[in-house]
């Protein structure tokens, strides 16, 4: 059985590859895993593992697959996981956006029909998820045409930056900063 | 069939100069009373093993390895089961530390039991194999086999984009948030 749905994303193929092939921090986005950890690399062959969120004994690892910024699929490995595949396919389109789809299909077992609506399994909620996450890294996608920035915080490679009116700020994590 | 994951603190020449030590599978495989080696040509053996698991089984397997990547299993001959098949499959971790293996098992028990009993059994045996191997290569028995430094496994580093996280603009009609990806509006009292 599958489930299926598409969506268009502002932003280039290779950024929505890299997030989705982005194991160590897929927790941040996607609905229902609390976290996850990449196990093993080797060419487009990787092993991650994932944590779904509130529940007992809810790690699991999967397969992953990758056509750089075409296509990403997952396959859970253990059979406790109610997803069978979770095949990522993206196709960029003249407008410098991407037609992503997203098909799930499942393991069927009576038992797991309740998980079956679930986060993990509804692609229309991962794609919403996916394009929240697209937006943050678009210097574009934050509605900031009009009107004064106040205040800004971005992450980068060097750590939090905050900008109060323009000005520039370093942000330090406490116990860090000299004050203590 | 069943699959498994486990992660041991190992490099993939240590895991793999002990997975195909078939000999001594006895000494750390859980159930695994004999194991002796029948014959043996390039990388195909024929093994004999006796099981002691639900039952005491006597039954050839022939293992076929690929040097460091996969290890694969099958009964050749037995009387208690119809197949038994499996494969290991080495990756290096990605910490380039340990070794990754993914563990693969099909027990086909005919009419001797039902078959989510029998994957009941096979997945039970697939976790404490992985438990049984990472206490075997702790006591010091991966010491004693020949290690290789691990390959080192393709790693994309590449520096981290930017990400905003939070913007607060002032409109003519109150504060626009933009906040992880979403939109909030606040509207200034009155407007």
């Amino acid at each position: 059985m599958s489930k299926q749905s598409a969506s268009v994303i502002p932003g280039d193929p290779a950024l929505l590859y890299e997030i989705l092939t982005d194991y160590e921090h897929l927790g941040e986005w996607m609905p229902r895993i609390a976290g996850g950890k990449l196990l093993a690399r080797e060419g487009d062959l990787v092993l991650a593992e994932l944590e779904l969120k509130g529940r007992e004994s809810s790690r699991f690892s999967m397969e992953c697959i990758h056509s750089k910024d075409k296509m990403v699929v997952w396959r859970p490995i253990e059979n406790k996981i109610s997803a069978a595949e979770v095949r990522w396919e993206i196709v960029s389109t003249p407008e410098g956006r991407c037609r992503v789809s997203l098909a799930v299909d499942r393991r069927f077992s009576l038992a797991r029909l309740a998980s079956f609506r679930s986060g993990l399994m509804n692609p229309g909620e991962c794609l919403r998820a996916l394009a929240r996450q697209v937006s943050m890294f678009l210097p574009d996608a934050a509605p900031d045409t009009e009107g004064e920035r106040i205040l800004e915080i971005t992450e980068t490679q060097q750590g939090l930056a905050c900008w109060i009116r323009g000005k520039k700020y370093k942000l330090v994590p406490a116990g860090e900063d000299q004050g203590g | 069939m069943i699959k498994a994951v486990f992660n041991v603190d190992a490099s993939r020449q240590s895991v793999y100069s002990i997975l195909t030590d078939y000999a001594a599978y006895s000494k750390w495989i859980p159930g695994c009373e004999r194991s002796a080696i029948l014959s043996a040509s390039g990388n195909v053996t024929d093994t004999q093993m006796v099981v002691n698991s639900m039952k005491r089984m006597e039954l050839q397997l022939r293992f076929e390895a690929e040097p460091v990547q996969s290890l694969k299993f099958r009964m050749t001959k037995g009387k208690e089961l119809k197949g038994y098949a499996g494969t290991y499959r080495l990756m290096t971790a990605a910490d380039q530390k340990g070794t990754v293996i993914i563990a693969e098992l099909e027990i086909d028990a005919g009419f001797m039991a039902p078959k989510f009993m029998v994957d009941r059994v096979a997945t039970k045996a697939l976790q404490d194999t992985g438990q049984a191997l990472q206490k075997y290569l702790s006591s010091g028995a991966a010491a004693k086999v020949a290690a290789a430094p691990a390959k080192q496994a393709d790693r994309e580093s590449k520096p981290r984009r930017n990400k905003r996280l939070l913007q607060v603009v002032k409109t003519s009609s109150g504060y626009r948030i933009w906040l992880l990806g979403e939109t909030l509006a606040v509207k200034a009292r009155g407007k």
